[in-house]
C-alpha cells in the first residue's frame, strides 16, 4: 500500500471516523489497489486499546439493566436473521419491521413451523462448540448456514413446504396486544407529502414489552427498486436528532390494508412520537426527512 | 448471542465507559455495539486474530462514530470523570491477549512524544485536532505522529496484513 492519501484516509479512519466524502474517496482508492489490507489501522489501535488499562484493570460489570436490555435485544436480532419463508405469487409479502416475512393476506393458516424455525436458532450442537472454539466460530456457522438457506427459499425451494399464513394471526396478535393495560394506540396523521394523501391507519405500542404494530390502508404499494418506507420512533430520552431506527418495510400492491410487526432496534424508553418515511432502498442510517409519509405524537393521543 | 453478551459484555462496556461522556451515553453505545457485533460475527476467522481485538475494532468504529456525531460537545464536560489512562506492561498475566501484549511491549518502543499521541486518540478518544489542541502540536504534526505511530507499533507486533482483513466497512 504506497498511497500516501490512502494511508492518511485509513489512518484517519482509525482515529477520528470519516465524514461521507472522505469515505467515499477512500472506498474509490480501495477500488483502485490490488489489494490493500484495509483495517490494519483499526486492529492495531484496537490491539493498543486493549493493552491500555481496560485491560490492566478489572472491567468493570455493566449494569445489570443494560444486560437484560441486551438479552432481549439479541432475541429480536435473532429472529431478524431468520430467512424469509418462500414467496408466493398469491400472497404478496409483508416485509416485517424486523426482516422477517410475513404474509399480507387472510389465508388460512398452515399449523406446520415454516423451515426457517429450524435454521434461525443456533442448534445445541453449535451451542456446544461455543465452549471449544469460541463464539464467533460458532455465530459464523449459523450465519453461513442461514446464508445458505436464503437463496433457496427465494428461488422456490422446496415446493411441498407451504408459507404459512400469518395475516390472520397478525391482526389477532395486534388486537390482543391493544387488550393489554398501558399500551398506546395512536392514529396517524398526515402530511404534505403526496404520498400521505388517504393514508389512514395506526400504531399500537407496548413500552413494557417493547412490541407493537403499525396498520395502514391506503399507503401507496412502493417499487422496492427506488424507495422503500422507514419507521422511525423518537425516544424522549434520546436525541431528537436521531430517532430510533423501526426498520425498513415495503407495501405490496393490492392491499386495502397492511398490518407490520414493530420491532425497534433499540429499547424505548419514552415514547414521543413515530414518523414513516419515504428512503432510498435499503434504508437510511439517518434520514434526511425530506419526505415524511405519516406521523403520530403520542402526546396527541 | 447469551453467551456473546457473558462473554464480551464487561469488554465492551469498559470501552464504551472509556470514550464515552456519561453512563447513558455509554449504555447506549453499547446496545449498537452489539448488534454491530452480531452483524459482522460471519466475518470472524479465528485463525487470523483473537476475538477480543475483533469486538474491540468494532466496538471502537462505533464509538468513533458517536464521537463525531458529538463533535461539538468537548469530552472535557464529561460528567463521568475517567483516570488518566496510560499502557504498561502486561508481564503475563492471562486477562491479556497476544495482541494486547504484543502492542503494550510496541507502544513503550515508541518515543516518549509519539506515545503520548497515540495514548490521547486511542486511549482518551481525542481527535487529531483536540490533540493538537492539548499538545499545541501543528495539526500536520499530529497526524504525522499518529501515522508513524501505529505504522511502527504494527510492525513491532509482527501482524500479518490478513489478521486484520476481517474488520471492514
Amino acid at each position: 500500500m504506497q498511497n500516501p492519501r490512502l494511508v492518511e484516509l485509513l489512518v484517519q479512519r482509525a482515529v477520528d471516523g470519516l465524514n461521507s466524502s472522505e469515505r467515499a474517496e477512500l472506498k474509490q482508492l480501495l477500488s483502485e489497489e490490488k489489494y490493500v489490507d484495509a483495517g490494519r489501522f483499526e486492529y492495531t489501535a484496537a490491539a493498543l486499546l486493549l493493552a491500555g488499562d481496560v485491560e490492566n484493570n478489572v472491567p468493570e460489570e455493566m449494569p445489570h439493566s443494560l444486560r437484560e436490555r441486551l438479552m432481549a435485544q439479541a432475541e429480536t436480532f435473532e429472529a431478524s436473521m431468520s430467512p424469509p419463508p418462500r414467496q408466493s405469487s398469491a400472497q404478496p409479502r409483508v416485509i416485517s419491521i424486523a426482516g422477517r416475512s410475513r404474509s399480507a393476506t387472510a389465508a388460512p393458516a398452515v399449523s406446520a413451523p415454516p423451515p426457517s424455525q429450524t435454521a434461525q436458532r443456533p442448534s445445541r450442537k453449535a451451542a456446544s462448540w461455543q465452549g471449544k472454539v469460541g463464539w464467533f466460530a460458532a455465530a459464523a456457522s449459523v450465519l453461513i448456514a442461514l446464508a445458505g438457506w436464503w437463496p433457496r427459499l427465494e428461488m422456490g425451494g422446496d415446493p411441498t413446504v407451504e408459507t404459512p399464513a400469518v395475516a390472520s394471526t397478525l391482526e389477532q396478535e395486534r388486537q390482543q396486544l391493544l387488550a393489554q393495560q398501558g399500551v398506546l394506540r395512536r392514529t396517524w396523521q398526515t402530511t404534505q407529502d403526496p404520498a400521505s394523501s388517504g393514508v389512514t391507519g395506526d400504531v399500537v405500542w407496548d413500552p413494557r414489552t417493547q412490541n407493537g404494530y403499525v396498520r395502514f390502508r391506503g399507503l401507496q404499494a412502493n417499487n422496492t427498486n427506488e424507495l422503500q418506507y422507514q419507521l422511525w420512533i423518537f425516544d424522549g430520552t434520546r436525541d431528537e436528532r436521531y430517532p430510533v431506527d423501526g426498520g425498513v418495510f415495503d407495501i405490496p400492491p393490492g392491499q386495502r390494508e397492511v398490518i407490520i410487526p414493530i420491532t425497534a432496534k433499540l429499547e424505548i424508553r419514552d415514547p414521543a412520537m413515530f414518523a414513516v418515511t419515504i428512503e432510498k432502498p435499503g434504508g437510511s442510517v439517518v434520514s434526511s426527512r425530506d419526505r415524511i409519509v405519516v406521523v403520530a405524537p403520542v402526546a396527541a393521543g | 448471542m447469551h453467551e456473546c453478551i457473558d462473554q464480551f459484555g464487561s469488554l465492551i462496556w469498559s470501552i464504551a465507559r472509556r470514550l464515552t461522556r456519561t453512563r447513558a451515553d455509554a449504555e447506549d453505545a453499547v446496545q449498537e455495539i452489539f448488534t454491530d457485533v452480531w452483524r459482522s460475527a460471519g466475518r470472524f476467522d479465528p485463525n487470523q486474530g483473537s476475538e477480543k481485538v475483533f469486538v474491540a475494532t468494532i466496538a471502537r468504529r462505533r464509538l468513533i462514530d458517536r464521537m463525531r456525531r458529538a463533535a461539538h460537545q468537548a469530552r472535557t464536560e464529561s460528567t463521568d470523570d475517567i483516570d488518566s489512562l496510560g499502557w504498561a506492561d502486561p508481564g503475563n498475566s492471562a486477562e491479556v491477549c497476544a495482541e494486547a501484549s504484543a502492542a503494550a511491549r510496541a507502544v513503550m518502543q515508541l518515543r516518549p512524544e509519539q506515545r503520548q499521541v497515540l495514548e490521547l486518540g486511542i486511549l482518551q478518544g481525542l481527535s487529531h485536532s483536540e490533540i493538537a489542541d492539548v499538545l499545541q502540536m501543528p495539526l500536520g504534526t499530529v497526524k504525522t505522529m499518529m501515522r508513524r505511530g501505529l505504522i511502527q507499533v504494527r510492525e513491532l507486533m509482527g501482524v500479518t496484513n490478513a489478521a486484520s482483513d476481517g474488520v471492514r466497512s
